[in-house]
């Protein structure tokens, strides 16, 4: 009797273990696998925000000259004004759009070959903008990390 | 029950240095970023805190007899700086902007000479100009250049002693202060005197404007001319009057002496 229950316990004891074991191992599995996806996903999140927000951080334009003309403009007869900017950081950026704000308007200019490597600077002439003596203007100048530089300057 | 105890710690212990390696990866990973980042904002920091301890002065500025800007600077702070550009404008004409590259390094305590000797831009003592000099980090220094008939000055004449005796010599002295705001520059100030005599009295020039002229007077600065005549005369209370300019009227002063 005691023999015969004693066969009986170690079978169970088997088979309970075994599916313990093979219960144990795909939940396990499926969870790191389901927690490697989602860290992986994460961490490519991560690396790219951080990367943006570290590049956006790095950039750095001086807006270094603004003159106005009227009478003798290059290449045009109607009044217009250049902006000379300059990358003093030590990443390239890419220069996307220029806003122009006086008392009276808002014009906004986009930019497809503003692209600036460190040390040297881009020269944007609008051949076509009334400016007005002594009005004073706000210049907004836009990159493709969205970082904004602005000045303001006052024509002659 | 001694092994089913045994197949739970093993089972555990797995799920465990699981989790503790998961945890131990993502912070590892979290402080490089964190440390990627910092290197980035101090190094963001770095190149403002350059960018403010940048500092320098102009020395003298002039306009050359060759017709060329001919600008001194000196570096009076504590980092090496480098001029890349030079703006000129010319207030005197419509529509007159240039530039042109320098790129040349002055070290703290020195100056960087002939600024403006090389340059293809050309200028006239007769005009006055808008300069900008620009540093590699993105600084600028703005100043004005050009002839003391822009504006009006601060002037003076002072005839001394006002009353002289017959064959005495009077000194003449004429100031002129730049009293103009901001960064502006005085070139070629060339002074011009004119007396004239009344009744008895004569007037013989013995010498002077001296100096004959100052190239350059800086702002808040002030130029001292001095000329000696001698008086003659019979009748003492004539008078004799002496005005001065730079070549216009905005820089004009005079006064008055008598015989005694």
């Amino acid at each position: 009797m005691n023999l015969f229950e004693r066969k009986h316990l170690a079978l169970s004891t088997v088979v309970a273990t075994a599916l313990m074991l093979g219960a144990v191992a795909v939940l396990g599995s499926t969870l790191v696998a389901w927690s490697n996806t989602n860290l992986r996903a994460y961490e490519t999140s991560l690396a790219s925000s951080s990367s943006d927000k570290t590049n956006k951080f790095n950039e750095f334009l001086t807006i270094e000259n603004v003159w106005f003309c009227r009478l003798n403009c290059p290449h045009s007869s109607l009044p217009g004004m250049n902006i000379t900017m300059t990358n003093v950081g030590n990443i390239g950026l890419n220069v996307t759009q220029i806003k122009l704000i006086n008392s009276s308007k808002i014009n906004v200019y986009s930019i497809s070959n503003g692209a600036i490597i460190p040390g040297t600077s881009y020269m944007w002439y609008n051949n076509n903008y009334d400016w007005k003596s002594q009005v004073p203007i706000s210049i907004y100048v836009t990159t493709n990390r969205g970082t904004i530089f602005a000045t303001q300057v006052t024509p002659p | 029950m001694t092994t089913r105890r045994g197949l739970s710690s093993v089972v555990g212990m797995v799920f465990a240095i699981i989790v503790i390696a998961s945890s131990v990866g993502y912070v590892t990973y979290s402080m490089n970023l964190l440390d990627k980042y910092n290197q980035a904002v101090l190094s963001r920091n770095q190149i403002a805190i350059d960018k403010g301890n940048e500092n320098f002065q102009i020395y003298s500025a002039k306009i050359s007899n060759s017709g060329k800007f001919n600008i001194t600077i000196a570096n009076t702070g504590n980092l090496p700086i480098n001029i890349t550009r030079m703006w000129v404008q010319n207030t005197t004409a419509n529509d007159w902007v240039n530039f042109y590259t320098i790129n040349k390094a002055v070290n703290p305590g020195s100056l960087l000479v002939n600024i403006g000797q090389s340059s293809p831009v050309g200028a006239n003592a007769a005009n006055a100009y808008n300069l900008k000099l620009v540093t590699s980090r993105g600084n600028t220094m703005q100043f004005t250049l050009g002839s003391p008939g822009v504006k009006p000055l601060f002037t003076q004449l002072m005839i001394l002693p006002n009353y002289v005796k017959t064959l005495n010599n009077v000194t003449i002295i004429y100031y002129v202060t730049n009293n103009m705001t901001s960064n502006n520059l005085l070139t070629n100030l060339k002074p011009t005197l004119s007396c004239t005599a009344y009744g008895s009295n004569t007037l013989a020039q013995k010498y002077g404007p001296l100096p004959a002229q100052y190239s350059y007077l800086q702002n808040g600065g002030t130029a001292i001319f001095k000329w000696v005549y001698l008086v003659t005369g019979t009748t003492p209370g004539d008078r004799f009057a002496c005005s001065a300019n730079l070549g216009n009227s905005l820089t004009a002063a005079s006064d008055v002496g008598y015989l005694q």
